[in-house]
């Protein structure tokens, strides 16, 4: 005898509906590096290369002075700090609010635009020092300035004003001037 | 009764589907697996529509967190055959729905799978799930899926680049062959837009963070030369960006940091203020 099942129940055609996800996306976060802050901490350490200091400014720390507010180049002066000596002296990196605060040592000063109607104290309260004064304003070179940063189409170059980089005593490389754009 | 071929094979059928009646989908599956190799039932579509139904209960019960159920495969393909040998009955349609539906769950398997260590499947579900979807409906447009599936995968590779250093290059570089996919679909792509501009300001950004201190001043302005080449590539993007939102606080960031770091202090300060008023009209 063949049996039939006749035990089935109607099948049902269900619908089915399943919702779908969404696929999930973030956006990057841009770099949160100050580029020419870099750019600048990378002139200002080799302005130390091509510059000689006299001897008597090699003993002890190394010390940048920055005039006024600049928080990231400070930042990124004191990150090269880290890894980075002049011959064997170390970084030292110093904050100024005045000119007037100056009182030690500072082979290097660097006045921010913000600071930049500081200069002429500046160059009065460093004369006879052997301090090196990097500003980046147009016309500043020519104020008293050393070296001054300036954008010429699009890119991060530098005057230097030999004689007032020499007028403080300081020697400057024949290959600092191949590089500059000199202006005296 | 005579026990003629045809009802031996209608039994083998019959119990099968009983079988799954019952929720016995062990012995459903081994009923169905007979019959589907018996010659009066292989060109039936009630027997790959019953075998699809089978597996995807299988699927649906012992596999629903298997990414790669085998269970889920089987049932695809019965359904295929069930869709392929109906011709518009009710069977046809709902092999149809089926499919749909598994289509459906393969498609969330590839949306949850978008992260570092599964992406590849992610890949593997979401064509599984095109193919399908292309079979039922060659006319179906897909653009707004793969515009999303290519940003999810820009962002699993982006974080892939982040976490591999030895091949971060050739992950970006995927990146911005996926943003370039999406602009193609959709050059009004707000995100795809931002991302891209992201991708080359942090390429330029990334350089200048990788620069040594004791660079030395030729080598100094030759990096210059190049980064101002990519900063400018970024541009283009994020100003589209901007144009198709302007009330997007990050794209007017990126601008500024953009124009920043190509020494347009002007055009910087200018996104700048902007993004302080945007702040000052969200506070109100």
């Amino acid at each position: 005898m063949c049996m039939v099942n006749n035990k089935l129940r109607k099948f049902n055609y269900i619908s089915l509906v399943l919702i779908l996800i969404c696929f999930g996306f973030t956006e990057p976060q841009s770099s949160k590096i100050d580029t020419n802050s870099k750019i600048k901490a990378v002139f200002l350490y080799n302005f130390t290369k091509y510059i000689e200091w006299p001897s008597e400014y090699k003993n002890g720390n190394f010390v940048v002075g920055i005039l006024g507010n600049s928080t990231a180049l400070y930042k990124e002066l004191s990150l090269m700090s880290k890894t980075k000596k002049v011959a064997s002296q170390d970084f030292e990196i110093k904050i100024y609010s005045s000119a007037e605060e100056i009182q030690d040592k500072v082979h290097m000063l660097y006045i921010p635009d913000a600071a930049a109607n500081s200069l002429n104290v500046a160059v009065n309260k460093l004369k006879g020092k052997s301090t090196l004064i990097v500003t980046e304003t147009p016309g500043m070179s020519v104020q008293g300035s050393g070296i001054n940063f300036v954008i010429v189409a699009n890119r991060q170059k530098f005057e230097l004003n030999k004689s007032n980089v020499e007028g403080h005593n300081l020697k400057v490389s024949k290959s600092l001037e191949d590089l500059a754009l000199v202006v005296k | 009764m005579a026990c003629t071929p045809e009802l031996i094979a209608q039994n083998k059928l019959s119990n099968a589907i009983y079988a799954l009646q019952n929720e016995e989908l062990e012995k459903a599956q081994r009923l169905i697996d007979t019959a589907i190799v018996d010659t009066l039932l292989k060109n039936d579509s009630r027997t790959w529509y019953y075998r699809g139904n089978i597996y995807k209960e299988l699927f649906k019960k012992m596999e629903f967190d298997n990414k790669q159920s085998p269970f889920r495969v089987t049932a695809i393909s019965s359904f295929k055959k069930s869709y392929e040998l109906d011709n518009g009955t009710e069977i046809s349609i709902s092999s149809q729905k089926n499919l749909k539906y598994l289509a459906s769950t393969i498609f969330n398997d590839a949306a949850t799978s978008f992260d570092t260590e599964n992406y590849l499947l992610a890949i593997e579900n979401y064509n599984s799930y095109k193919e399908i979807m292309h079979y039922l409906e060659p006319e179906a447009d897909f653009k707004e899926r793969d515009i999303q599936f290519k940003l999810a995968l820009a962002t699993t590779y982006t974080v892939l680049s982040s976490k591999d250093s030895t091949n971060k290059d050739s992950f970006l570089e995927k990146v911005k062959a996926l943003y370039k996919e999406v602009l193609i679909l959709d050059s009004n792509n707000v995100s795809a837009n931002y991302n891209m501009g992201i991708l080359y300001y942090n390429q330029g950004a990334d350089m200048v963070n990788n620069m040594d201190y004791s660079l030395d001043l030729e080598e100094l302005n030759r990096i210059q030369e190049e980064l101002y080449v990519i900063f400018k590539k970024s541009l283009p993007f994020m100003k589209k960006a901007y144009d198709l939102n302007p009330n997007k606080e990050e794209t007017l960031i990126g601008l500024q940091g953009i124009y920043y770091s190509m020494n347009d202090m002007e055009k910087s300060e200018a996104y700048k203020k902007e993004l302080e008023e945007l702040k000052v009209q969200e506070n109100k």
